[in-house]
């Protein structure tokens, strides 16, 4: 039945705007994160979505139509990083610059909002496949 | 009885549910069987619900989100099946009546 497909599709869209949120904690919360694992300054995150076939059903002609959504991956952004001048710090390189992540607060805080709305209209796509899902029960009622 | 099973099968990968119910109506097996069969469906649904519900307490790798989606999709299920339900006791009631 296709409002079920319509939630699980809903459902889909909340997990990928959870992981983006994620992206957007790591991020923000490593945005002075001068040491890594792999050595270096912290690299910003992204994550990558995917429309997906949904495998409910794939007999039927609509459900091999919609699609649903994923998150593939999670990938570097590979632009430049942030250099101050500190000669005190303790990653400074021999002339006295640090290499700061290349993590922009205020497009993290851009992309929190943007997440969290997106995260908001599938709520609302949820709330609304229940409503009709209840208003189909009225016909018997 | 046929959006019951159709409910249930949809909300997850149980369609064998449905398709245990396409063959007893095939092979000709009676209502009864498959009043039991549509209310077992639910009540596969009330477990499931529950526990999502209970994996989610025990902070396993559960959504959120799927946890309410199942808690609904459950109780859809479970109001169908009342108004089916109820069509039925009516329709019995009328039955009843005929004598008098």
């Amino acid at each position: 039945m296709s409002l079920e497909r319509a939630l699980g599709i809903g459902a889909t869209g909340l997990t990928a705007q959870r992981t983006r949120m994620e992206v957007v904690s790591s991020n923000l919360a490593n945005s002075h994160t001068t040491r890594t694992p792999d050595g270096g300054p912290y690299r910003r995150k992204q994550p990558i979505f995917e429309a997906q076939a949904i495998d409910l059903f794939p007999s039927d002609a609509l459900g091999r139509s919609v699609r649903a959504v994923r998150v593939v991956q999670v990938v570097d952004d590979p632009s430049d990083f942030m250099v101050r001048h500190e000669p005190g710090h303790p990653d400074a390189d021999e002339r006295g610059f640090v290499e700061y992540p290349n993590v922009d607060p205020i497009r993290e805080m851009v992309d929190m909002l943007s997440a969290t709305r997106s995260y908001e209209a599938n709520v609302t796509l949820v709330r609304s496949v229940r409503e009709m899902m209840q208003s189909a029960l009225q016909i018997l009622a | 009885m046929d959006t019951t099973l159709k409910i249930d099968s949809a909300a997850g990968p149980d369609s064998l549910l449905l398709d245990r119910a396409k063959g007893s109506r095939e092979t000709g097996s009676d209502f009864a069987a498959n009043l039991k069969q549509a209310i077992d469906a639910v009540d596969e649904l009330q477990h499931e619900s529950e526990s999502i519900q209970v994996a989610y307490a025990r902070n396993e790798d559960v959504e959120l989100h799927d946890v309410l989606i199942k808690i609904e999709e459950a109780e859809v299920a479970f109001k169908t099946m009342m108004q089916i339900r109820n069509k039925l006791v009516d329709a019995y009631r009328e039955v009843m009546r005929m004598g008098s």
